[in-house]
C-alpha cells in the first residue's frame, strides 16, 4: 500500500524525532512522522527531567563548545515554548546545583567552572556552606563544594515530547502512531521512501530519529552507525510538599521535584543491551545515595521505578548531519543521556539543514565520520 | 464537629493515650489507629484536596485509598488509618500535600 508522500518522513517518535517535526513543519515542509509505539515512550519519557546548561556534559567540555550551544538553544526554545504553544511543559528555571565529595570530581568542576565563567556564562562557585544555603535539603557530610548555575532547571519531558507532537500536528505534520518503519528505500544515491507497517511513504528526506534502535535504521541503507542502548534507571516517589527548590546533580543519583511533587531520582548508565528492566541492586543504591543527602526522603514512599534505553554513542554525543550518501538522509541519533537538553537545538538544525540553509549552531563536532577517523 | 467521644461502651481498650491534633487534645487508647481516634473525637475530615479544596476523610479504612492523609510528627501524607496512635503524637489536617515540619 502507498500512503500520501511527503517532504521529510521523521522515523522516531522521541524528543528528537517530534522536535524535528516541529521545526520542519514550520518551514511549510510536508512531514511525516512514524513511530513505532507512542510519544516519548522510550528515553524520552525515562530520565529525570534535568535541563542544564552547567552539568555533567560541561565536566566533558570544560569551556563552553559545541554541547554547550545546542543546549543553550534548546533552553531559549524551551522558555517561551509554553506560552508559544499554549500548553504548559512544566519547565522552570530553578537553578541546579554541581556538588563535588572527592578532590578529584572538585578539581573537574572547578575547571568546568572557570571554562564557563571566562565565558560569561552564569556560573557561580560554592563552597560547602554555599552548597547548604543554595539547597537547603540537600547535604553531605563529604562535601567538598560545587558550583550553582541559574539557568540550570527542570522540564517535564513527557509533556515536552507531546507538546513538540502536538506543535507539529498543528503546523501541518502528518503522526503515525503504532506505525513501524520496516526499510528505507534508496536508488541512485539517494533516499525515496520508507517502507512502514502501513505502507510505503514516498520522501526526498528522511531523519533518523530513532534513538536506541537507530543502527536499525543506519542498517536499512547500508550505513553504520557507533549507537547503542544504554540503560538509565529511574525512581518516582509519592507527592511531597516542595523541599527541592534546585536541580541536584554531579553525582549519581541526580534528584528533582516535579510541579507535582514527586522526586525523581536517577539515573544510571548501564550496558545491559535491549534490557529495560528495573533491578534491586540500582534501586539499593539510589536509596543509599539520596536518602543520606535528602533526609527527607526517608520514609517516603516509593511509587514507581523504571528505565529506558538511551542512544549512546562512543563520545557521548549526538551525531547531527545531513549525509550525501545516501542524500537526503540526516542523522539525529546518538543523544545519549542528554535528549531533553539538546533536543530543542536539534531539531532546529534539523530543520535548517534540510531546508538547505547554513546550520545556525556549528555542527563540525557532531559528524559521523569523526567515529571512522578516531579509528583510523 | 462534634467533639464528644463515639466510642461504643462496654469494649476493653488499652491504655489511654493524648494526641494532639491541630493543636488541641484528642483522647485515644493504644492499639487504636489515628483514623480511628479523630473518627472517634468527631473528626470526619483529614484534609482538603490540593486543587478544590473539598474535604476528604476515611474511605477504605485498610491503607488503600489513599484519602485520610494527615501530617503526623511534622512529617506530611502520613496514612491516617495505617498509623497507630502514640502518647504525644502531633497530627495536623492537612491541605493539598501538606506543609514539612522540623528543620529540612
Amino acid at each position: 500500500m502507498r500512503l500520501p508522500a511527503a517532504d521529510v518522513v521523521v522515523i522516531g517518535g522521541g524528543v528528537i524525532g517530534t522536535a524535528a517535526a516541529y521545526y520542519l513543519a514550520g518551514e511549510g515542509t510536508r512531514v511525516t512522522l512514524v513511530e513505532r509505539r507512542g510519544i516519548g515512550q522510550e528515553a524520552s519519557g525515562a530520565n529525570v527531567g534535568l535541563v542544564t546548561l552547567f552539568s555533567g556534559h560541561s565536566l566533558d567540555e570544560p569551556d563552553p563548545g559545541p554541547l554547550y550551544e545546542l543546549t543553550r538553544a534548546s533552553i531559549d526554545a524551551y522558555e517561551t515554548f509554553g506560552a508559544d504553544l499554549g500548553v504548559d511543559i512544566e519547565y522552570e528555571q530553578c537553578g541546579g546545583v554541581v556538588f563535588a565529595e572527592t578532590e578529584e570530581k572538585l578539581a573537574v568542576i572547578r575547571r568546568a567552572y572557570e571554562g564557563y565563567a571566562k565565558h560569561g556564562v552564569p556560573v557561580e562557585w560554592l563552597d560547602p556552606r554555599g552548597v547548604r544555603e543554595c539547597e537547603p535539603a540537600f547535604w553531605s557530610e563529604r562535601i567538598l563544594g560545587g558550583a550553582f548555575c541559574p539557568v540550570n532547571g527542570q522540564v517535564n519531558p513527557l509533556l515536552l515530547c507531546r507538546a513538540f507532537a502536538r506543535g507539529a500536528r498543528r503546523r501541518g505534520a502528518r503522526i503515525m502512531l503504532g506505525v513501524t518503519a520496516h526499510n528505507v528505500y534508496h536508488g541512485n544515491g539517494r533516499v525515496r521512501a520508507v517502507c512502514t507497517s502501513e505502507g510505503d511513504i514516498p520522501c526526498e528526506f528522511v531523519v533518523n530519529a530513532a534513538g536506541a534502535w537507530a543502527a536499525e535504521v543506519g542498517d536499512m541503507v547500508g550505513q553504520r552507525l557507533p549507537v547503542v542502548p544504554a540503560r538509565g534507571q529511574i525512581l518516582l516517589t509519592e507527592p511531597l510538599p516542595r523541599f527541592i527548590h534546585r536541580v541536584v546533580s554531579g553525582a549519581e543519583p541526580s534528584a528533582r521535584q516535579t510541579r507535582r511533587g514527586n522526586v525523581i531520582i536517577g539515573s544510571t548508565v548501564e550496558n545491559a543491551g535491549y534490557d529495560k528492566g528495573v533491578t534491586v541492586d540500582t534501586i539499593a543504591h539510589f536509596a543509599a545515595g539520596a536518602v543520606p543527602r535528602f533526609p527527607r526522603l526517608a520514609g517516603v514512599s516509593v511509587i514507581r521505578s523504571w528505565a529506558g534505553l538511551r542512544p549512546a554513542t562512543p563520545d557521548h554525543m549526538p551525531i547531527i548531519e545531513l549525509m550525501e550518501e545516501p542524500a537526503g538522509l540526516c542523522l539525529a541519533v546518538g543523544h545519549s543521556r542528554r535528549g531533553i537538553c539538546y533536543a530543542a537545538g536539534t531539531g532546529r538544525v534539523v530543520a535548517d539543514l534540510i531546508a538547505g540553509r547554513p546550520p545556525s549552531l556549528a555542527l563540525d563536532a557532531f559528524r559521523l565520520s569523526r567515529f571512522a577517523e578516531a579509528a583510523a | 464537629m462534634i467533639h464528644g467521644d463515639a466510642r461504643m461502651a462496654g469494649i476493653e481498650r488499652g491504655p489511654m493515650v493524648t494526641m494532639l491534633v491541630d493543636g488541641g487534645v484528642v483522647v485515644a487508647y493504644e492499639g487504636e489507629s489515628v483514623a480511628a481516634a479523630l473518627l472517634a473525637s468527631g473528626r470526619r475530615t483529614t484534609r482538603a484536596t490540593s486543587r478544590t479544596g473539598e474535604s476528604r476523610g476515611y474511605f477504605c479504612g485498610m491503607g488503600v485509598c489513599q484519602d485520610c492523609l494527615v501530617t503526623v510528627d511534622e512529617r506530611p501524607n502520613a496514612r491516617a488509618c495505617m498509623t497507630p496512635v502514640r502518647d504525644g503524637l502531633r497530627v495536623h489536617t492537612q491541605r493539598g500535600l501538606g506543609e514539612w515540619g522540623g528543620s529540612r
